[in-house]
């Protein structure tokens, strides 16, 4: 089979996914369960994603660095103090270069 | 009117408000003078929320154009599915599966288990795109990643329907470009780049500076940890297909809470 044709569905389903939730599964129409379980679905999401941007990398937890930890919590610090993104990410990547630069954390 | 429709009509409604108080209240005064235009402002928005983002994604595009040129694959259809698909796990699963010679069925499987999540974030987006014209409804869920899914919501100021069209469009095409260059530059020079650098924490970095403030009460504190517990025990499942568990996870503790709460 055709490494296009293979694309093209891949494409054309994430498509049809992101339709069906934007327009044809909009939040009142779903079940009362559903909607409760939606109220704190960004913390969720959130969550699962910063863990996987943590520990989802070739060498899984054991690649994980100390300074790295450091600059997202540093990182987490900027955003609640100040609730700047670019500010928590810029603070990070510097934090956790200047600890492997100084230390090899 | 439903718990979460309720959360994003006050939204709504607060954003119109943000939006009526801008205009001038004395009637002498130039209409223009006061009144910042809401509609370019989305777009001033969108500039200043994307380039945190950007850093953030550039990893990213970079390890997908690497895993095209690695995996051999025709490098114009690989290029190409970074447009078609937009959705950079999805994709590197495509791009994996392919490589190692799955089938049709094995691929769209497993897209559909790790798109999954968009379901979730289109229906809460869902509101948003309801009083938009038919080309926006029906082409501009083709945006819908982490990374805008994210950053829409969490702003209150999108009430407006051309605003958050606005929003939508500059937030999309920003990232878009930033992800196709990317992917550009990883298939071009992938292999002469470094393996580690500290950019590869922009993500992570970005998406804790995104939980954080959401940690507002104990009921998403505690479905964030359950949440983010099962993302790691679920780790080893392939082809993220641990992600979808994980939110799905998140959601049951958010449901039996808002019961108990009832």
């Amino acid at each position: 089979m055709s490494f296009l044709v293979v694309v093209a569905a891949a494409a054309a389903l994430t498509w049809g996914i992101r339709v069906t939730g934007t327009i044809l599964l909009p939040p009142e129409r779903l079940p009362g369960t559903v909607q409760r379980a939606l109220v704190h679905a960004g913390p969720a999401v959130m969550a699962v994603l910063a863990v996987r941007a943590v520990l989802g990398g070739p060498h899984g937890v054991a690649g994980v660095r100390l300074g790295d930890l450091v600059g997202l919590a540093v990182a987490a610090g900027v955003a609640r103090r100040w609730g700047h993104l670019g500010a928590a990410v810029v603070s990070a990547i510097a934090v956790a270069a200047v600890l492997r630069l100084a230390v090899g954390a | 009117m439903t718990a979460v429709a309720t959360i994003r009509g006050r939204s709504r409604v607060t954003a119109d408000e943000t939006v009526g108080s801008a205009a001038p209240s004395d009637p002498v005064a130039p209409a223009t003078a006061a009144a910042p235009d809401p509609i370019a402002s989305a777009t001033a928005a969108a500039i200043r929320d994307a380039l945190p983002v950007t850093v953030g994604i550039v990893p990213f595009g970079l390890v997908v154009g690497l895993t095209i040129r690695e995996l051999g694959l025709p490098l114009g259809t690989g290029y190409l599915s970074s447009l078609l698909i937009f959705a950079g796990s999805a994709q590197l699963a495509v791009l994996t599966l392919v490589g190692g010679g799955a089938g049709l069925v094995a691929v769209l499987t497993t897209v559909a288990v790790v798109n999954a999540r968009l379901l979730v974030y289109g229906a809460l987006l869902a509101p948003s795109f309801r009083d938009q014209p038919g080309w926006f409804r029906w082409l501009a869920p083709h945006l819908l990643i982490d990374q805008t899914y994210a950053l829409a919501s969490a702003r209150h100021d999108l009430g407006r329907p051309a605003r958050f069209r606005r929003y939508w469009c500059a937030l999309g095409a920003i990232l878009g470009t930033a992800w196709m260059v990317a992917v550009a530059v990883g298939v071009l020079v992938g292999p002469a780049l470094p393996a580690a650098s500290p950019l590869e924490l922009a993500s992570a970095a970005l998406f804790v500076a995104m939980l954080v403030p959401r940690l507002a009460d104990v009921p998403s504190v505690v479905v964030a940890t359950v949440a983010g517990a099962v993302a790691a025990v679920t780790l080893p499942l392939p082809s993220g297909a641990g992600l979808p568990v994980a939110i799905v996870a998140g959601l049951v503790v958010s449901a039996l809470l808002g019961r108990e709460v009832a």
